[in-house]
């Protein structure tokens, strides 16, 4: 896992705890059971692992969970850009770990 | 105004609507059609008055939603693809980020600006956020925001089965209006029964309201107003389909009267009735007869083994409905005769008997709406039978909430003379006309009733 990915699996991680316990569980058995995967598509494929959690959770709580997972990265990486979406959050990791 | 587009809601209920501003909680149990009204609040704003309306569910998913709406009617799909409504399906969340959902939400709705929202519901926020928390999200942020739109939210509360305490107990305190839907066994069927206690700049006449959900969404028991239709007075007599009965009656029932028919099971009840709908359909008179306790092929067998011309009488005026009054409410079962009422229009009417209705209806539920049907059935002028399968001495009338309210009562009964059974009958009851007094002698041959002096 690059060391972007891990940055990025983490906020997902702690985002989905401070959105509700227990839908980490939840969303990581419906990564492996329909795309045979983890939380790391979300650096691989962000428009993916958004459709993956509205299916699960709705679209609208897949926004929220997009919000959070932004708002727990955007100060960390300390980049200028206003960032609304999963995939400009992946594009500005990448930027910076240049991966 | 935010009409809710159930005619008679809007009509009769909360006149023109909600006042725009408005917070409105509706609480009931589980079942009780919460969903289904708020939902027809949204849908019918988008599709009849052309408003933006919003749903925010913690419980179904936006499929589930569209699926059940769609199977009362409501595509809410399409109205989506026109831009007039959002399905928002939120999880719910933990302590620490129900601030950002709050927030999250709000920022949906200042950005689509919806004429109607409803939260679904609103106990799921009061559990997360405690009651200081609710009350600050009722007044200061959901409530500024429909105030400032003229907006109308409906907020949905759970109310536990069986407690009077709505939600948690401060949303009935800081929303300008409550509705309560309850949901009660009757029998074998359940009633359904809308309560307002508080809605502000409006008055509300009743203290209940009883509707049922039928395929096509909610719809209120359309009880007629309680008056009596001012109508001039009419002498026309019409048949009871037996020549010594009209003589009796001094020459027939006057049109539009009520006609209780009383006595014990194998009195003749139902053959009366049917002397009585066979002669008029006869006569080019549209004739209905409802039956409670037969089904079609045994009254028509019946018919036919007194020597009535039943076949004739099919082909030209008479139509004949019947069903089991257990598998409908007190509700569905006058409504479902006013339908018939109003599309076929008939002069005559048989409902047999009310002893079926009373069998799965309170007494004061049937007495009820036996007054309903009198003021339907008196405004169109219908001459009406209703056959009560009860013995009377033809000094005692049972069941007196019929027996008030009809204008005629024949009774029937059995005698019993030297080792065999007779029948004897009497007009106990006959308002406005010059009827015999005397106890008859009857009886029911392959001819029908034929009564004797």
């Amino acid at each position: 896992m690059s060391k972007g990915q891990e940055i990025l699996v983490k906020a997902i991680s702690l985002a989905l705890k401070e959105v509700a316990p227990g839908l980490e569980a939840v969303l990581e058995a419906h990564l492996k059971a329909t795309m045979n995967k983890g939380l790391e598509v979300a650096y691989e494929n962000p428009k993916e692992f958004k459709e993956a959690v509205s299916k699960l959770f709705g679209e609208y709580s897949a926004r929220l969970l997009e919000m959070v997972i932004i708002n727990k990265l955007e100060g960390r990486l300390g980049g200028n850009a206003e960032i609304n979406s999963l995939e400009e959050l992946v594009e500005e990791i990448k930027n910076i770990y240049g991966e | 105004m935010s009409r809710t587009g159930i005619e008679y809601f809007d009509k009769y209920i909360l006149k023109d609507g909600f006042p725009d501003g408005s917070l409105i909680l509706v609480a009931g149990e589980p079942g009780a059609g919460k969903t289904i009204f708020s939902a027809t609040f949204v849908y019918n704003g988008a599709k009849k008055f052309g408003e933006r309306g919003v749903y925010i569910s913690f419980a179904e998913t936006k499929k589930e939603f569209y699926e059940a709406m769609k199977q009362l009617g409501m595509d809410f799909e399409e109205l989506e693809n026109k831009g007039l409504f959002k399905f928002i399906d939120l999880v719910t969340v933990g302590k620490e980020a129900i601030d950002k959902e709050i927030g999250f939400l709000m920022e949906e709705l200042a950005r689509f600006q919806p004429k109607r929202v409803v939260l679904d519901s609103i106990s799921v926020f009061a559990q997360i956020l405690g009651l200081e928390k609710t009350r600050v999200f009722l007044h200061t942020m959901l409530g500024r925001f429909i105030k400032a739109q003229n907006s109308t939210a409906l907020l949905i509360a759970e109310k536990p089965v069986g407690t009077e305490k709505i939600g948690y107990g401060i949303e009935e305190f800081v929303v300008d209006g409550v509705i309560i839907l309850k949901y009660e066994a009757l029998g074998e069927v359940s009633r359904r029964i809308m309560e307002i206690p508080k809605i502000r700049r409006r008055s509300v006449e009743r203290t209940q309201y009883e509707y049922v959900i039928t395929s096509k969404g909610i719809e209120f028991l359309e009880i007629p107003e309680l008056r009596r239709e001012e109508m001039g007075y009419t002498t026309e007599r019409i048949t009871t389909g037996i020549d010594r009965l009209d003589e009796m009656l001094g020459g027939g029932i006057y049109k539009g009267s009520s006609v209780l028919l009383v006595g014990m099971t194998g009195t003749g009840k139902s053959t009366f009735a049917l002397h009585f709908v066979i002669a008029n359909a006869l006569q080019g008179r549209k004739a209905v007869y409802i039956s409670f306790e037969e089904p079609m092929d045994q009254i028509i067998r019946a018919a036919k083994n007194y020597g009535l011309p039943i076949d004739e009488a099919m082909k030209e005026n008479l139509r004949i409905f019947t069903w089991i009054p257990e598998s409908m409410t007190p509700v569905h079962t006058f409504l479902r005769i006013r339908k018939i009422i109003e599309e076929f229009d008939p002069e005559v009417l048989v409902i047999d008997s009310l002893t079926s209705l009373r069998q799965h209806m309170e007494g004061k539920e049937l007495a009820k709406m036996l007054r309903y049907l009198g003021l339907i059935t008196k405004a169109r002028r219908i001459t009406t039978y209703f056959t009560l399968n009860e013995e009377t001495n033809f000094e005692v009338v049972p069941f007196t909430g019929a027996s008030t309210m009809v204008d005629v009562i024949i009774g029937l009964r059995y005698h019993v003379q030297d080792g065999s059974i007779e029948r004897r009958m009497a007009i106990v009851k006959s308002r406005a006309s010059n009827h015999s007094r005397k106890i008859h002698k009857y009886e029911i041959t392959d001819k029908g009733v034929e009564i004797y002096e």
